[in-house]
């Protein structure tokens, strides 16, 4: 019983085809997932764009139900259909779209050229196998290893994850393992077969914050030694501030802001990204740097407001944001937002928030070499 | 794992003496001298009835059951109490103490007799109700909401709300009658038990009626039971981890679902098997089956109490030893219980 | 993670919360409001509610218009008796007529409101019985606990059947003692069920958060403990409705229960055992008759469940 369902079944691994030219590792076009409910059709995700090159990590950052966390697992495939439906859109792996492939053919991207490590360690582990056996499983598939072979290197990927005692450790079962050394299982589960993509779903918001620090660096050391690419989910824009390279700001299941780090943290457009950056709590707070949250919450996906998803709590908001859509505005950066007044250097200027980050890069200066 | 058994069996204890002081104590709160049971309405004569007596330990006896007499000449009453610790102990010499008729036949051997009909009967019933529930239930989850699943949902909630006794009858009124007026008498099943108490013979084809309806009620529970027991197993987050992999749909239901699933299914099937070797009183009843349930609901309206008190006992024993077998086994099959939960949480 | 779930109906119900902006601690007038919205939209459950309603007018009713009709259900008519034994069903008697030239349809009618008291009435004294029981072992906790629930072991170590029909051989039939004795032992279910759900809404963050913040001991219980515990108890007493009417079933059709000639369907049922293969209506017309009535107040209690959203141990 135990061998069933693990025949090795690629041909090729698709990370070792080239990327076509004029392409991306990833490229997420206007990705829309809906699921059609009994309520009505929920735009879980609605119009997602970036892109992600080797070595690089995007931290895509949003409030929960921003559909961040559905955006990822329609990468993967991993969506229920019905009731969740790809409305439109496309996500190019290698030049290859992932929404067009058979479900075989996902099989074998799945763990295997794309990885996802998932918020909760606790559970996300099977809790009657041992931790070997869980660990071996993705290479035996994969990679076409015996059982032996993978439980060798199953043992290594422990040792290589700091996990100490591995070749004892493996023998155990996942209540043996605290929730830190549970999430570095599930990284070296990630990271078996190689993958060139690794989808990080909130990997720290169920651990100590002793131990999120830990994981963070864990997760930048593998890179550094694999150069695959991350994506990391968060609601905390604190996790992603020193390790992402691009940042992309979700709100009701759209994109609000995307740029690099230093864009979002030093000269951040979108109201709601200034929001963000207010509610991260700071060492010194002040009367001047005060920690605000962004008041309300989020809309309903079933019934989103007519016009800017965001307008209901946005303390800017005019009749215009209330009743039409903004357009996507790009800089020539690549740094886009989606707000009527984002292009209006003088409201950016006067309302977005004087963060210490800020300190180092002047609003001004930045604002004008952007517009 | 032993402390864990020694630990069960202690907790055992009070309950065991619990449910026997109350069985006990309700014998002998009954209206009527037992003696009058036994004898019915024929007139014994004194040294007879104080014979009587001293065999059913009614009265003080020396060791060589001789009534002892007070300095009147009369026995002595044994109080209740005493009583009690004296069926106690008796049980671990298997003494259950005597039928009230069938001219004074040790229980123990009664129940003996009666014994491998019911077990026979349980095994079978278990096998059909592992197998059809298992399958049933795992195909329903796996189909959510298909014509299976519907139809596999609407059975087990009709099987679940009728009684059994109707649907032994419901088996028979198709098997035995239907069937064999529609092919002439050709094929049928035989709608009645083993042949009646005295039947040495055994048939397996008088298994087939009484064991389905012994084990619909089960059937559908343990279909029910792994249904929601699968759905919930598919929708935890150690599945989506085994899907991120790359396994299959079906390699996931069978090599990360499965055995989850059925940990809380066997310990229902253990524990059913339990209750089906305390003597299914109505599915006997209906086809006449020599077990220790019938045996046990004849007692009762013939008030031969110490069969009742006998059977009882050891099928509550029986349970007992059950239940600890499905726990050991669970344990066995779930490491967070085998391990215990020193490392954990 | 209630958008990963997959689980559209999590994915809408988050998302209406977060609308309408209400706290998970709702007041529990809207909990109730809340369930019967749901459970409007359960159609298995609304049937079963409007049929469970038609029995109990029909059983109440059955005076005014099925005896004028169809006869009484329990007296014999010597006369007739003999031309009216075991007729077929007709236009006559829709269900037809038993040995003793009664017509089964009424006697099934009648049957109902044996069937219907005994399920609310034992029901009734287990849950009170339960209720108390329950409510001391899980406020008082300690060797009131201990000594409670202890005792709820053993009466649920007993195998229930043999357990029913020992007390009624000692208290005798009929239709009273099979109320005390199903309603007796059915007491340390619903303890059970009671105090876990005290225990539980206990241990809940928002209890912790209420009592840090200074609600009183009663204030809690009002607020906090009672709504979600009656949730429960009120699902629970509904299902074993149904188990109570099988059970009486069962000890009639034993001979251990409701005493002829009163018309239990039990009865009926074992009535008709003997002439099963020639006049088989006489004990299928009763069987469906408690089929239908358990099938309803179960799946009556599943839809409650669902709709009040109680946890509860499997099937």
């Amino acid at each position: 019983m135990f061998g069933i369902g693990l025949k090795k079944r690629a041909k090729q691994d698709l990370r070792d085809t080239p990327i076509p030219e004029g392409h991306h590792l990833l490229e997420v076009n206007d990705l829309k997932m809906y699921f059609h409910t009994q309520d009505g059709i929920v735009k879980a995700v609605n119009g997602v764009s970036y892109t992600l090159d080797r070595g690089e990590t995007l931290g895509v950052v949003g409030e929960s139900g921003s559909g961040k966390s559905v955006t990822s697992l329609t990468i993967m495939g991993l969506i229920d259909m019905p009731p969740g439906k790809v409305e439109g859109g496309d996500v190019l792996y290698r030049g290859k779209s992932l929404i067009n492939m058979t479900e075989e053919e996902m099989e074998s991207v799945r763990g295997n050229d794309i990885a996802m490590i998932f918020q909760d360690p606790m559970t996300s582990l099977n809790p009657v196998y041992t931790i070997g056996r869980q660990l071996s499983e993705g290479m035996r598939l994969h990679k076409g290893m015996g059982k032996k072979e993978a439980l060798e290197r199953s043992v290594e990927l422990l040792r290589m994850v700091g996990i100490p005692n591995a070749e004892q450790r493996v023998k155990e079962y996942p209540h043996e393992f605290s929730g830190g050394m549970r999430q570095r299982v599930m990284i070296a589960m990630a990271l078996a077969c190689d993958p060139d993509i690794l989808i990080a779903d909130e990997p720290t918001t169920a651990l100590d914050v002793t131990i999120q620090a830990q994981i963070i660096e864990l997760m930048q050391e593998m890179q550094q030694k694999n150069g695959n690419a991350i994506i990391m989910i968060t609601h905390d824009l604190g996790v992603v501030a020193d390790i992402a390279d691009k940042i992309m700001v979700m709100y009701a299941g759209s994109p609000v802001e995307f740029g690099t780090r230093d864009e979002i943290f030093y000269n951040p457009i979108h109201p709601y990204t200034w929001g963000l950056n207010r509610s991260i709590p700071e060492p010194a707070i002040d009367e001047k740097h005060p920690l605000t949250p962004i008041k309300g919450n989020p809309p309903s996906l079933v019934d989103l407001p007519k016009g800017c998803s965001f307008a209901p709590r946005c303390p800017y908001a005019t009749d215009k944001c209330h009743n039409e859509v903004p357009p996507i505005y790009t800089t020539e950066t690549g740094h886009y937002a989606k707000c009527h007044y984002c292009n209006d250097k003088d409201f950016v200027a006067k309302n977005a928030p004087a963060t210490s980050r800020t300190k180092t890069a002047p609003i001004a200066e930045k604002k004008g070499a952007d517009a | 794992m032993i402390k864990y058994i020694i630990k069960r069996v202690l907790q055992f204890i009070p309950v065991f003496l619990g449910v026997t002081l109350i069985l006990f104590v309700l014998q002998n709160v009954v209206p009527g001298d037992p003696i009058k049971l036994i004898a019915g309405e024929k007139k014994l004569d004194p040294q007879t009835e104080i014979n009587l007596r001293a065999t059913y330990h009614l009265i003080e006896t020396d060791e060589n059951g001789q009534a002892i007499l007070d300095e009147n000449g009369n026995t002595i009453e044994t109080p209740l109490w005493k009583r009690y610790l004296q069926y106690i102990g008796g049980l671990f010499h298997g003494d259950l103490g005597r039928s009230y008729q069938q001219n004074g036949k040790p229980v123990a051997e009664i129940l003996g007799e009666k014994y491998p009909y019911t077990i026979r009967l349980a095994i079978v019933a278990i096998i059909i109700e592992s197998i059809i529930g298992i399958v049933a239930g795992m195909i329903s989850a796996i189909k959510r909401y298909s014509a299976w699943d519907v139809g596999v949902t609407l059975t087990t909630s009709a099987l679940v709300a009728m009684p059994a006794f109707w649907f032994g009858m419901l088996q028979q009124l198709f098997w035995g009658v239907f069937l064999k007026n529609v092919t002439g008498g050709s094929f049928y099943l035989p709608i009645s038990g083993a042949g009646g108490p005295q039947a040495e013979f055994v048939d397996a084809v008088y298994y087939i009626l009484p064991a389905l309806t012994l084990a619909a009620v089960s059937t559908a529970y343990t279909a029910r039971i792994m249904r929601s027991q699968l759905l919930e197993v598919l929708n935890q987050d150690y599945i989506r981890t085994a899907r991120a992999k790359g396994l299959s749909r079906k390699a996931v239901i069978i090599r990360h679902a499965i055995k989850n699933a059925l940990i809380p299914v066997i310990t229902y099937i253990g524990m059913d098997f339990g209750g089906m070797l305390a003597g299914a009183i109505l599915t006997e009843t209906v086809f006449n089956w020599p077990g220790v349930g019938f045996e046990t609901y004849r007692a009762i309206t013939q008030r031969d109490w110490p069969i009742v008190l006998g059977s009882v006992t050891v099928i509550v024993i029986v349970v007992m030893v059950i239940n600890l077998v499905v726990d050991i086994s669970y344990a066995f099959l779930d490491p967070r219980i085998r391990l215990g939960s020193s490392k954990s949480e | 993670m209630k958008e990963a779930s997959g689980n559209n109906f999590e994915v809408a119900e988050a998302t209406e919360e977060a609308r309408t902006g209400s706290s998970s601690t709702r007041p529990s007038r809207t909990l109730w409001g809340d369930a019967w919205q749901r459970l409007k939209r359960n159609k298995l459950a609304i049937i079963s509610a409007v049929w469970i309603i038609l029995m109990i007018i029909v059983a109440l009713t059955a005076d005014l218009w099925a005896k004028p009709l169809l006869g009484s259900p329990t007296e014999i008519d010597s006369a007739t008796m003999a031309q009216n034994s075991r007729l077929p069903p007709s236009p006559e008697h829709p269900f037809g007529t038993d040995t003793l030239g009664r017509d089964v349809l009424c006697r099934v009618i009648y049957g109902a409101r044996i069937s219907l008291s005994v399920g609310v009435l034992a029901t009734a004294i287990s849950t009170v019985l339960g209720l108390i029981a329950g409510a001391l072992a899980a406020y008082n906790g300690g060797w009131w606990d201990t000594i409670i629930m202890r005792t709820a072991d053993v009466f649920l170590a007993f195998p229930y059947t043999l357990f029913v029909i020992a007390m009624l051989a000692v208290i005798g039939p009929g239709i009273q003692n099979v109320f005390i004795a199903i309603g007796i032992l059915g007491w340390p279910s619903i303890a059970r069920v009671f105090r876990s759900a005290i225990l539980s809404v206990k241990e809940n963050d928002y209890v912790d958060a209420a009592r840090a913040m200074g609600a009183s001991n009663f204030r809690i219980i009002t607020r906090h403990i009672f709504p979600n515990s009656v949730a429960s108890i009120v699902v629970y007493a509904t299902m074993n409705i149904g188990g109570a009417i099988l059970t009486e079933s069962a000890l009639s059709f034993l001979g251990m229960g409701v005493v002829p000639p009163d018309p239990s369907w039990g009865i009926m049922i074992q009535d008709g055992q003997t002439y099963l293969a020639t006049e088989p209506w006489l004990m299928i017309m009763p069987g469906i008759a408690i089929l239908t009535t358990v099938l309803a107040f179960t799946l009556l209690g599943d839809g409650l469940r669902d709709a009040l959203d109680v946890k509860m141990k499997d099937a």
